[in-house]
């Protein structure tokens, strides 16, 4: 229950219930919670995160530029390999024999957008996708 | 991707006016690396690369990524590749043939199918999309006991194609149910319709559940395929829309890969089988 993402947000809310740490490291479940929130509906982060004292826009947008990678849609085939061992090098049971499946599906792309990481105009599946 | 670097912020709204001489990708092709077993706290879903690209093109992507994945899992050992699944789409069919053929005869490792989820939504264009008559021996599969019976009007009309629940949903007890009780119907038609129903569900549940044994699996699959292949149809149109041999053959590349795949993944998650 200590673990649990209710008393991670908890956690947060007292320290900065008081006000005095405005900054303070945030349990990696919350964190986690308010990256996906703020990926999945911006006016949703900013709703849950202002009223659970969570942290603002430019704390996660820093957060995950820290851990971007390359675009998917420009890597060779050196790349695909290196990209692949490094994802299976994080797997804690890879020692063991792992079994994978390779699945191609297709989605259609709605949107023209630009991306400030990459400098470059990309295209977005969905209106709402913030590429920064 | 188009490059902006140097370019001033009016040269960039330019480009993304939706009028602007930018031509567009319509699709863009991912491809997605499942792992099973990958551990706690781990994702067993991994987006590997993707193609931006016109519809339904034909390119070398599918065979470039499985060449890649299928040649890293022998060169690292403790990596094995089962199975590479794509949708039902036209451009896919040959390359998924290929992959399943080269398998049987020995020279790949990992088989190649059809998704599951894919073709049993693909089965209702003919199944209730009214595309075609299908027809079971002396008895017609008809579409109109559904709203009879008062089954949701947005499982037969269907709005959203690629919704997995609308398809549960439709292929579930309480449909079957409904359809059952229509006493004053001509029965042939009913009985067909129901097991029709009673097949499409078994279908998803051999290759979505995580505790049927796999030779329950097997059974399960092999028997859904003999009943939903087992129908003839008659349409005045003719096109390729309304016949059922698409759906046949994607049918048959499914179960006769899954039957393999599911044999392997005896101690292991069959259900990361599909997408």
């Amino acid at each position: 229950m200590r673990d649990s993402l209710l008393c991670a947000l908890m956690q947060v809310y007292v320290t900065k219930l008081k006000g005095k740490h405005k900054n303070p490291e945030l349990p990696a479940k919350a964190m986690n919670f308010f990256i996906a929130c703020e990926s999945t509906s911006r006016k949703a982060f900013d709703f849950v995160s202002a009223n659970m004292l969570g942290p603002c826009l430019r704390t996660i947008q820093r957060r995950n530029a820290t851990t971007r990678q390359p675009s998917i849609i420009c890597i060779s085939t050196s790349d695909l390999e290196s990209r692949l061992v490094r994802h299976f090098k994080t797997l804690p049971d890879y020692d063991k024999s792992t079994l994978t499946e390779l699945l191609l599906d297709l989605m259609a792309l709605k949107y023209l957008q630009s991306s400030h990481y990459q400098r470059a105009l990309v295209l977005s599946l969905v209106e709402s996708t913030r590429i920064i | 991707m188009i490059d902006i670097t140097g370019m001033t912020d009016e040269e960039v709204k330019s480009k993304l006016d939706p009028s602007s001489d930018v031509e567009r990708a319509k699709e863009l092709k991912v491809a997605v690396v499942t792992i099973q077993n990958p551990g706690v706290g781990k994702s067993p879903f991994f987006v590997l690369a993707a193609q931006p690209q016109s519809i339904n093109m034909v390119s070398d992507f599918n065979k470039d990524v499985t060449s890649v994945v299928s040649s890293l899992c022998k060169r690292e050992g403790t990596a094995s590749l089962v199975s590479v699944a794509a949708d039902g789409v036209g451009c896919d069919a040959k390359f998924i043939q290929g992959q399943l053929v080269s398998f049987l005869r020995g020279n790949n490792n990992h088989v190649a199918l059809v998704d599951t989820n894919h073709n049993t939504k693909n089965f209702r264009y003919q199944g209730i999309g009214g595309s075609c008559v299908v027809i079971l021996g002396n008895h017609v599969l008809d579409p109109a006991l559904l709203p009879l019976a008062g089954v949701a009007q947005e499982l037969w009309r269907v709005k959203d194609w690629a919704s997995d629940l609308v398809v549960l949903r439709l292929s579930s007890a309480a449909t079957v149910a409904k359809v059952a009780t229509l006493i004053n119907e001509e029965a042939g038609s009913v009985c067909t319709l129901c097991v029709t129903l009673y097949f499409m569900r078994l279908k998803l549940y051999a290759v979505n559940t995580k505790k049927a044994y796999y030779r329950d699996r097997i059974s399960f699959l092999w028997a859904s395929m003999i009943w939903l292949t087992s129908f003839e149809w008659k349409s005045p149109l003719g096109t390729n829309q309304s016949n059922m041999t698409i759906n046949r053959r994607n049918l048959m590349t499914e179960t006769i890969a899954l039957v393999f795949a599911m044999a392997r993944c005896i101690q292991a998650k069959v259900s990361y089988n599909r997408m």
